[in-house]
């Protein structure tokens, strides 16, 4: 197993190299420079010039390409033409936010979308089964901006019972240790910033969590109905055991897999942020710096983002792996 | 062994336990967590983020809003107007050969961090921005647009005669100084904070004498500002702390106020402000129209060359049926380049009428009785003199049509759409302009240079035009420049290289409970004049 993980964590850098040539080539030939847009619509051709010269954009593209590397092998990813400060310092507060967020649409996602599996399941065709379903559809259905707009009207403007935006209160003074604003809250024992924080997350967690809701939902549904008819279920009843027993402590272990797997993607696509969430709830994540910076054309950030996005995928879809093999003792990796 | 009844209550439970945690974060009223400001604090929701707080190095309206309200220019535009009023110099005066500004300065004035303003400090910012070998000058990605667009040509240097006199030394005249000197990125900054945090760290550790001083920036979240005691405004600011936070979608902005989160925001859709008048909560407050929206031909291209086709182009759009249906209402049809309330105006410069049939006839005498097809470009982003491109390039376009000039809807993304503007790709475009300081050279200066037979945004050619903008600019007497600029403008209008199509007033949409902000034509307000009921 472990030689089996160094394998795979090796196999990173190829992986990694390949993205960023590509990244790098894609995003240089996307049409508009950076200096125009930094410059604005006021720009004399002059001033265009100077700020080309300055960021290194008169120079060719294969010598800018050996820079970046040589830089970025040295931990240096540049600076963002935005702030002019780090892309690492630039990255380093808002990962946390979106990992936050990604947490708290996972949590959603998990406690609502695995009963309604498990219950559409072991009562198959079932009203509860039907209402599940299409509270599954509308999940998948809904467009999440809609969504999001809705949810605020209705608990922030109407209730007035949650803020509308933001990860936290404006007038909260909170110690960042870890960045998740609801853990550091917890850890340094300020409980009205945390539960201004778990406040701020709910909106923003069941928008995200609304699309993974609804495939968790029908893909343990799916995988449970499955796991029912296999022969050891049968034998279970036949041994006596009733009921929940045998569909929660038979049936739902042997279906988690493919779940697990469905988690594991959805994870690593949040990582990446929720773009349009991010910009409607005013969530302080990559999601939404990457979208700025696309629009900016701030390449050290745009192609940073790219390769901690690879990164992240890679290393879930292992994680996702080496869970398997907990989960499913048959499976073995060598 | 685990029974049905059992499992069954197990997961009753754990449903409990959820629907407990869920109404036990929705009942527990906001009041105790108080993410609602109180009444000394006002919270201004933004529709970005600045750059930085060191506004001589940004060209970010974002960050002027938040700059122009912890420092102080020399000269400052009045209250919801371009005009001049003072701001740390109480009085001003020329030399008759326009080469010397004197200026007398405001007494006992300190910056927040307790050092004096007087005469060095201004020569320590003017050192800053002019000279390359200032220590304080270089920032790291940072350029002084502002100061090489409109001062660097004629500046000299700055004298101190006296701790409150300092004197700006000019190599040739520059009529529009003045009116320069209102924009923010002149901003006074205290030369303490420059030895102590660098050229470039005064982006971050803004120390000004404005009535509000730093207190944080979370960036991409808010600003927080708090009361400077003793401002020089007595009695003002009127509130204790102001906010400034980023929400960078108009709905959610919009609902952000809605529920009473923000007590004032920028830029809504137009949707919401026809909405928001039916809210008892919210009012409407205009920032006055200080942008021009038009189409551009390029002069450049054979088929726009010839007068009679650009003049049937402008009689075949309803400029006044756009603007009362794709401004909501908040537009009036632009007749010229300047928008009112600018000094320097053509009495009646556009004689273009909304007429399709003296279109069609100008089509067949230019040799296109059956009309013509060309490609159209439409600007990809929401400005406030286009507040839809799309929308308002379709009914362009639509109109066009029914004269039978078929226009392609044509658009890229922005930062291309930039780039372009300066090459001969487009045949038509749509752009437009804010302005910074309320001079004309702004307006006319930038847009009627030059010929440049390379860039349709240059490719009006007249050397009348081009002599009376640039003679406007050395001249002292402002009834003679207004004149100037007056002349030019009818001579442009003549040879209709641009239809000027709307003036926008941009909305801000405020609670009931705030008081006293005027918008101002540069989108900079004075939040000192603010308060909460």
């Amino acid at each position: 197993m472990t030689r089996y993980i160094a394998r795979r964590l090796i196999s990173l850098f190829p992986i990694l190299l390949g993205v960023s040539a590509v990244a790098f080539l894609i995003v240089h030939l996307i049409p508009g420079d950076p200096a125009t847009v930094y410059v604005g619509e006021h720009a004399t051709p002059g001033a265009i010039e100077r700020v080309q010269h300055e960021f290194g954009l008169d120079k060719p593209l294969p010598v800018q390409y050996g820079i970046y590397l040589w830089n970025a092998l040295h931990g240096d990813f540049g600076e963002s033409l935005d702030s002019h400060r780090k892309v690492l310092v630039e990255y380093a507060p808002r990962f946390p936010a979106t990992v936050e967020l990604t947490l708290g649409a996972l949590a959603v996602a998990l406690v609502l979308g695995v009963p309604i599996g498990i219950l559409s399941a072991a009562k198959p065709n079932s009203v509860f089964d039907r209402l599940g379903m299409v509270f599954a559809l509308s999940g998948v259905s809904i467009p999440v901006f809609w969504l999001a707009l809705m949810l605020i009207f209705i608990f922030s403007v109407y209730v007035h019972a949650l803020p509308t935006s933001g990860q936290l209160g404006v007038n909260m003074t909170l110690r960042t240790l870890t960045g998740i604003d609801v853990l550091d809250g917890v850890l340094t024992g300020n409980w009205p910033a945390a539960w201004d924080a778990l406040r701020h997350l709910v909106l923003p967690s069941v928008t995200v969590g609304s699309i993974p809701t609804a495939i968790i939902a029908r893909m343990t549904r799916a995988s449970m109905l499955d796991a029912l008819h296999q022969d050891y279920i049968r034998t279970a009843r036949a041994k006596g055991l009733t009921g929940w027993a045998v569909v929660v402590a038979h049936g739902l272990r042997n279906a988690l897999l493919p779940v697990v797997t469905v988690v594991g993607l959805q994870f690593g696509s949040f990582l990446t942020g929720a773009v349009l969430t991010e910009t409607l709830f005013s969530w302080p994540g990559v999601g939404r710096f990457m979208y700025d910076s696309i629009l900016f054309r701030d390449y050290p950030v745009i192609l940073a983002g790219i390769l901690f996005f690879s990164l992240f995928f890679v290393i879930v879809n292992l994680a996702v792996d080496v869970l398997y093999a907990f989960l499913d003792p048959r499976i073995r990796y060598a | 062994m685990v029974t049905a009844p059992q499992g069954w209550r197990r997961v009753a439970t754990s449903l409990a336990i959820v629907a407990a945690l869920i109404a036990g974060i929705l009942v527990v009223p906001g009041s105790v967590t108080g993410w609602a400001a109180g009444p000394t604090t006002i919270i201004y929701g933004k529709s970005g983020d600045g750059d930085s707080m060191d506004s001589p190095v940004s060209t970010n309206g974002e960050t002027y809003q938040v700059t122009t309200q912890i420092f102080n220019l020399l000269v400052r535009a009045q209250p919801g107007k371009t005009d001049i009023e003072p701001d740390l110099a109480t009085s001003w005066s020329v030399s008759s050969d326009g080469l010397t500004w004197t200026f007398k300065l405001r007494r006992g004035v300190t910056f927040h961090d307790g050092t004096p303003f007087n005469a060095e400090a201004v020569k320590a910012n003017f050192d800053r921005w002019a000279f390359k070998d200032n220590p304080y000058h270089a920032v790291k990605g940072g350029e002084y647009e502002y100061w090489n667009d409109f001062m660097a040509d004629s500046y000299k240097e700055a004298k101190v005669v006296d701790p409150y006199t300092v004197q700006l030394i000019l190599k040739q005249p520059n009529a529009p100084l003045l009116q320069n000197l209102t924009i923010i990125a002149f901003q006074i900054t205290s030369p303490a904070s420059l030895k102590q945090y660098g050229g470039t760290g005064v982006g971050t550790h803004p120390v000004g004498t404005g009535p509000y001083k730093f207190v944080e920036w979370v960036r991409d979240d808010h600003v927080t500002l708090a009361a400077n005691p003793s401002f020089f405004r007595k009695g003002l600011p009127k509130t204790q702390r102001l906010i400034m936070r980023v929400i960078k979608d108009n709905s959610a902005r919009f609902l952000a106020l809605k529920s009473g989160e923000v007590q004032a925001i920028e830029l809504p859709n137009t949707d919401d402000v026809k909405a928001a008048q039916s809210d008892p909560n919210i009012k409407t407050v205009f920032r006055p129209p200080f942008d021009t929206s038009w189409l551009k031909f390029n002069m450049n291209d054979p088929l726009f060359k010839d007068i009679r086709m650009r003049k049937a182009v402008a009689y075949a759009i309803n400029r006044q049926a756009i603007v009362q249906g794709l401004y909501a209402g908040y537009g009036e049809v632009a007749t010229q380049a300047m928008p009112p309330g600018m000094w320097g105006r053509a009495s009646n410069p556009d004689p273009i009428t909304y007429d399709p049939a003296q279109s069609k006839k100008l089509l067949a005498e230019a040799g296109y009785p059956n009309g013509f097809s060309f490609d159209f470009w439409y600007i990809p982003v929401s400005r406030p003199y286009f507040p839809n491109g799309k929308e308002i390039g379709t009914a362009i376009a639509s109109d066009l049509n029914k004269v039978g000039i078929r226009a392609h809807l044509q658009t890229e993304d922005w930062a291309t759409y930039l780039k372009d503007q300066k090459s001969n790709k487009f045949p038509l475009y749509m752009a437009g302009w804010i302005g910074d300081n309320g001079d004309p050279d702004d307006w006319l200066g930038f847009f009627f240079p030059r010929f440049d037979a390379t860039s349709a945004r240059w490719s009006y050619n007249n050397s009348a035009v081009f002599d009376l903008i640039n003679k406007a600019k050395t001249e002292n007497s402002q009834a003679k420049r207004a004149q100037m600029y007056a002349q030019a403008m009818t001579l442009i209008s003549k040879d209709l290289p641009n239809i000027w199509i709307a003036h926008a007033k941009v909305p801000m949409l405020v609670r009931k409970n705030l008081e006293g902000l005027v918008g101002q034509p540069d989108s900079n307000e004075y939040w000192e004049l603010v308060s909460l009921r």
